[in-house]
């Protein structure tokens, strides 16, 4: 039967057919009921009009004596197809009742006055004269009545079960042209549907809706193939790759068992990589091969729940199995649930525990102060943390490290405690042991700390022992040098002091006394104002004799015997023939040769006596050096130190040294200043020389530049020298102290370490390369200051 | 009971009509006629012509019955003499016949000189006016036999 109704296109122009015929149906019923109320409404207005006329014409007929009009009235009324009588009712003036006065056609004033509305449709309408008042009475017959509203819905009886018809079959027509491609493609769908995307879809060149449905349905065919491929990889991507063969085994069940799918799983999230934990619920559809096609369900993102089910699995886990103790009270401390811990550590059963307060732990020993500092912040909602005195049930005391955490709700109302406890007791009693050997370890450290200070002063006099040893060294390594700087000056005030003695001594036994006191006075004037040469001899002396001795005797005549000492005398006394008056005045004292022997000897005792001060001047600078060289540091200041200066008092102190084999370039602006300690100073530079000279002691070209060289608000200083090269394994370690290649001769490994002490207190930086041509040490220092 | 008054006023008219509401003669009244084709003018035979017994004349002309206006001054005589009734009466007993279709109904004019020309335009016409009008033409007036 299904079969024959399928065939026939059932489902679909059978909602057509339905809709029409009750369509047909409501008209058929409902317009002829219109209708007729219509009409009898109609017929019922139309009656009382027709009394209203006839009432008319009587007051007419009365009124105007217009009988004519009364009949046309009559004809008129009496015309209409329902009419059945009409009657002029008076009332009895006597009886009050209504009589007919005349009727039309004539009817029996009984039927008249009977009014049967079964039979007849009444209308009346009154009138009134002078003397004649009553109601015109007219009526209808209903039989004729109910004839014309047949009649009237005739049409609609006859024609809507024609329209009914031809419209079913119209319909059934159409739905058969329509329902034969859409059961094909019906057919089709169920071949996609169970994934059989080879299936043929009968496209048609139609070019409606059916051509455009079999078009589309084709290109979906097309879009499935595709969206399946794509689908099994992203359902298999989608799924976290640690979940996909647990969730395939999952649907493999599903599917064999007929399953509900219900589970939380964890995703890969396409759009940025994240796993995220889902809880998908759904059916799975089945093909009608009994394929599963589809899940049709939710799927929720349940990873802050997951996080937050973990992290109380965690906690719950953490909470039983710690080997601290936990309580969980209420607000108002009663404990709801306490761990293993608790009971094992109290003796208490679990039961025995639940319900009491942790007061139950507190006794005499327990600080009063500590469980009021409890109370004080709980009553506040403030967390607690403390360590307390508790005693078990068996009487064990113990420690406990105590952490209470207040738990507010969702509204922020306090609902409970959280109080960890940890036992303490061993640390505690540690800590007594403890704080006894920290009481008397801390008398032996005050013991201690008196002696290490001593033992520190000690070893800082030491050290700074060692840096003035170091000093020292250097000093009395030098000292010859000194030596020979100091006798060299030494010397010449020895020779100065023994021919000024001699000279003044032969002046005085001599010469002196043999010229009055003006020539002495006039001799002095000269030796004053004259500088003589001492060494003044050679060639010169002869030439410069020459010609004196010729302006001698041109202007004095030869005869004088003594003519060329005296030539000689003026010679050396730098009275030369260019000042004649000062030679003529002297030559023509008699004892000429006895005043130039004065301003002669004069001369050379000054002269004498300036070498004097020269050597002296020298051996106090030498002093000066060695004095500024060794001065010990707490007497130095930071001062501006010009470089230059400082070098050469250092180069001077090693001038002994310098002067005898080597080869010394020396080319420091002497502009050049830096903010420093000039002491300090003294040692950076005569340690590099000091080194510098060690170095090149068995090298036959020795050399040692030093030189400044400006940049960049920066100077480098190069102290150089032409001795071995130095390896790389040395140069990493030669500024370290006590490091020394001089083993067993006269190092202390401590030069250069001092070296780099010096160069760091001043901000700068050293650094050592070394080549078969030259080995350099850089001192760098910043911010320099130019003089002038 | 309507009925049975009805049958009994007719049969007074019939038989003792004119002692009955007769206190006047028909000399008071004046019949006017053209081309009537009566040929008896007893005043029965008159008074049944304009109790509209009669719809046609012998000459199959319709009868046209003419009558005083009831607001006319020939009302009142003519309403007496011919119908022994008064002229309401007059109007409710044309009122029946009218309403019935039993009659023709009657012309009602307003004067006499207006009763006197219609009949004289209008072929079976028959009217009744007040007796002593001097204008009436001796041709029109119908004479009665008392």
């Amino acid at each position: 039967m299904t079969g024959f109704f399928q065939k026939i296109s059932f489902r679909i122009w059978l909602p057509f057919a339905l809709t029409l015929s009750l369509m047909m149906l409501i008209v058929a019923f409902y317009y002829p009921r219109e209708q007729e109320k219509l009409f009898r409404a109609n017929k019922e207005r139309e009656l009382k009009e027709l009394a209203k006329t006839v009432a008319l014409g009587v007051e007419l007929s009365l009124r105007a004596d217009d009988f004519q009009g009364l009949k046309k009235t009559i004809d008129f009324v009496s015309g209409t197809s329902d009419f059945e009588y009409v009657a002029i009712l008076v009332e009895d003036s006597i009886t009050g009742k209504e009589n007919v006065f005349i009727s039309y056609p004539e009817r029996p004033q009984e039927e008249i006055l009977a009014l049967n509305p079964e039979l007849y449709v009444y209308q009346k309408y009154p009138f009134r004269t002078v003397d004649f008042v009553g109601n015109i009475l007219i009526s209808a017959s209903k039989e004729k009545i109910n004839e014309l509203v047949f009649n009237l819905n005739r049409p609609v009886y006859i024609i809507l079960p024609i329209i009914l018809l031809v419209s079913l079959f119209l319909f059934f027509i159409l739905a058969r042209r329509i329902s034969k491609p859409i059961l094909q493609l019906t057919k089709t769908a169920k071949e996609l549907e169970s994934e059989h995307y080879d299936v043929v879809i009968p496209v048609t060149s139609q070019k409606d809706e059916l051509g455009e449905l079999a078009n589309a349905f084709s290109s979906l065919r097309d879009s499935l193939v595709e969206q399946k491929d794509r689908n099994k990889q992203l359902t298999i991507a989608i799924v976290a790759p640690d979940y996909q063969e647990e969730m395939m085994s999952y649907f493999l069940d599903l599917v064999a068992n007929k399953k509900k799918f219900s589970r939380d799983y964890k995703i890969k999230r396409i759009s940025d990589g994240e796993i995220r934990w889902v809880y998908g619920l759904g059916e799975l559809k089945y093909s009608e091969y009994g394929l599963p096609i589809s899940i049709s369900g939710t799927i929720q993102d349940i990873t802050d729940r997951k996080l937050i089910e973990e992290e109380i699995k965690k906690l719950s886990l953490v909470a039983r199995h710690t080997s601290n103790c936990v309580i969980i009270a209420d607000q108002h401390e009663v404990i709801q649930w306490v761990n293993d811990s608790l009971v094992q550590l109290s003796g208490y059963s679990f039961d025995e525990i639940v319900g009491s307060t942790p007061r139950m732990f507190q006794f005499e020993k327990t600080d009063p102060n500590t469980t009021a500092y409890i109370r004080k912040m709980i009553n506040q909602g403030l967390p607690v943390k403390t360590e307390i005195l508790n005693r078990g049930k068996n009487g064990n005391e113990y420690w406990l490290d105590l952490n209470i955490v207040p738990i507010f709700d969702g509204n922020g109302l306090l609902s409970g405690y959280i109080a960890v406890e940890s036992d303490i007791t061993d640390r505690k009693i540690a800590d007594n042991e403890l704080q006894k050997s920290q009481d008397a370890l801390k008398k032996i450290n005050e013991t201690l700390e008196q002696k290490v200070l001593e033992n520190t002063k000690k070893n800082l006099d030491l050290s700074k022992s060692i840096v003035e040893q170091e000093k020292l060294a250097t000093i009395g390594e030098i000292s010859a040098g000194i030596a020979h700087d100091l006798n060299t000056p030494l010397g010449a005030i020895k020779v100065g002091t023994e021919s000024v003695h001699f000279t003044f001594e032969s002046l005085l036994s001599n010469n002196i006394p043999k010229c009055t006191d003006e020539q002495l006075k006039r001799a002095l004037e000269i030796a004053k104002s004259k500088t003589v040469e001492i060494y003044v001899g050679g060639l010169q002396l002869m030439r410069e004799r020459k010609e004196t001795i010729a302006y001698l005797e041109s202007t004095h005549g030869t005869q004088r015997e003594n003519l060329r000492q005296i030539a000689e005398m003026f010679v050396k006394c730098r009275i030369l023939v260019h000042d004649v008056e000062l030679m003529d005045e002297i030559y023509q004292w008699e004892n000429a040769l006895d005043v130039l022997e004065v301003i002669y000897n004069v001369q050379i005792i000054g002269n004498l006596l300036d070498t004097i001060k020269t050597s002296v001047d020298k051996a106090s600078k030498v002093v000066k050096d060695v004095r500024s060289f060794i001065k010990t540091e707490t007497t130095i200041e930071r001062t501006r130190v010009n470089l230059h200066d400082n070098i050469a008092t250092v180069l001077s102190i090693f001038n002994y040294e310098l002067k005898r084999n080597i080869n010394l370039v020396f080319e420091v602006d002497a502009k050049i200043c830096i903010d420093g300690y000039d002491i300090k100073l003294f040692q950076l530079w005569s340690n590099l020389i000091k080194n510098a000279i060690e170095a090149m002691e068995d090298y036959p070209n020795k050399n040692i530049i030093v030189r400044s060289l400006l940049h960049e608000g920066k100077v480098d200083i190069l102290v150089q020298n032409t001795g071995p090269v130095i390896g790389p394994e040395i140069i990493e370690k030669v500024f370290k102290k006590f490091f020394t290649t001089k083993q067993g001769k006269n190092g202390t490994g401590l030069g250069l370490s001092i070296v780099k002490n010096v160069v760091d207190e001043h901000g700068g930086k050293i650094a050592l390369t070394s080549s078969e041509e030259v080995t350099t040490f850089k001192v760098t220092f910043t911010d320099p200051v130019l003089l002038g | 009971m309507k009925k049975i008054t009805i049958i009994i006023t007719l049969l007074f008219a019939i038989i003792g009509g004119d002692s009955l509401y007769g206190q006047v003669s028909m000399n008071a009244v004046t019949i006017i006629g053209n081309k009537t084709g009566f040929s008896s003018n007893s005043a029965k035979e008159i008074k049944q012509v304009f109790r509209g017994k009669y719809a046609n004349w012998s000459t199959r002309e319709q009868v046209i019955i003419v009558l005083p206006a009831s607001k006319s001054s020939s009302a009142e005589i003519v309403a007496s003499v011919i119908y022994g009734n008064t002229v309401s009466g007059v109007q409710k007993y044309w009122l029946s016949l009218v309403f019935q279709g039993r009659s023709n109904p009657p012309v009602f004019l307003d004067s006499d000189e207006e009763i006197i020309n219609y009949v004289k335009r209008t072929s079976g016409s028959i009217g009744v006016i007040s007796s002593g009008n001097q204008k009436v033409p001796g041709n029109l007036i119908i004479s009665i036999n008392n």
